[in-house]
């Protein structure tokens, strides 16, 4: 079952097959998880919204239609519940309480990289919504823009638009304008 | 592509890298929270009825369903056409087109009541 394709375990979920659903749920799992921390800015919330997402695609499986790549289809389900998540909840900053510390590297280390982190997640938590969807996406899984732009249900110029916003904004943000 | 892109690119890269451990930590426990069991699925009864049908031996060949249709729409313009209706029949059929208001907004003759 490992080597079937999503769409073909789409088919098998659409016919009630719980197996194919427990084989397909953790492809996706973890990078729904990072994309869903991203947009909401809360690793509670990321949780909720996976299994909801996973939940989701259980439930309305019958309704898929192979036409549709799942993995687009998929995160867009995270994608909307991410955006309804923090729409609802004021924005908590993300990593607002620093890493805890890495025994295995050394102490100051540690502590550039918390910084560094802390300023990357401060540039992207401050980003409008969609900027900040689009570089999620864009760095999560490394989508196409034709994909991405598809998950957003905007068309591919819009989303290159948004992506280059993004960046332009991140990098004055993260000092790295072009007389750094 | 500029420097600076390649360096922003680089330096989120990284960063996104090194959230991976707490993402993953995420999926396992929805994973396992997955484990119970799953809730019913929701099916459209359009997606369904053709299989309620076969499961009932009820499978008409799509020729035969085209052709009682045909019989169908036949049966309607035949019927709306009334043939068998003499002329002077259908000239006695009267639609209404008197004038009914009155009987909503004028006065009551007798008592003077208005409506």
């Amino acid at each position: 079952m490992d080597g079937e394709s999503d769409e073909a375990l789409m088919l098998r979920i659409a016919r009630g097959d719980e197996r194919a659903f427990r084989a397909l749920a953790p492809r996706y799992a973890a990078r729904a998880a990072s994309l869903a921390r991203h947009i909401s800015g809360s690793e509670a919330d990321a949780e909720d919204i996976v299994q909801e997402a996973l939940l989701r695609v259980w439930i309305n499986a019958p309704r898929w239609r192979p036409e549709a790549a799942f993995r687009t289809w998929f995160y867009r389900i995270v994608f909307n519940l991410a955006l309804n998540r923090k729409r609802r909840a004021p924005f908590a900053p993300l990593e607002a309480a620093g890493d805890p510390a890495d025994p295995a590297i050394r102490a100051d280390a540690a502590l550039l990289r918390a910084e560094e982190d802390r300023r990357i997640a401060n540039a992207i938590a401050a980003l409008p919504a969609r900027q900040r969807s689009a570089i999620a996406l864009t760095y999560n899984d490394e989508l196409s823009n034709a994909e991405a732009a598809s998950v957003l249900g905007t068309s591919v110029s819009a989303f290159e638009t948004l992506l280059v916003r993004a960046r332009r904004t991140l990098r004055v943000k993260l000092d790295l304008t072009d007389d750094d | 592509m500029n420097r600076n892109d390649d360096r922003l690119d680089e330096r989120i890269a990284r960063y996104w890298q090194r959230g991976r451990t707490a993402d993953e930590a995420v999926a396992a426990k929805v994973l396992a929270s997955l484990n119970a069991p799953l809730p019913r699925q929701r099916h459209s009864l359009f997606d369904r009825w053709p299989s309620l049908l076969l499961n009932r031996d009820y499978a008409p060949a799509w020729p035969r369903v085209a052709a009682l249709a045909c019989i169908a729409l036949f049966g309607c313009v035949v019927g709306l056409a009334a043939p068998t209706m003499q002329r002077s029949a259908l000239a006695s059929v009267r639609i209404a087109d008197a004038d009914g208001s009155a009987l909503a907004f004028d006065t009551e003759p007798l008592t003077g009541a208005r409506p």
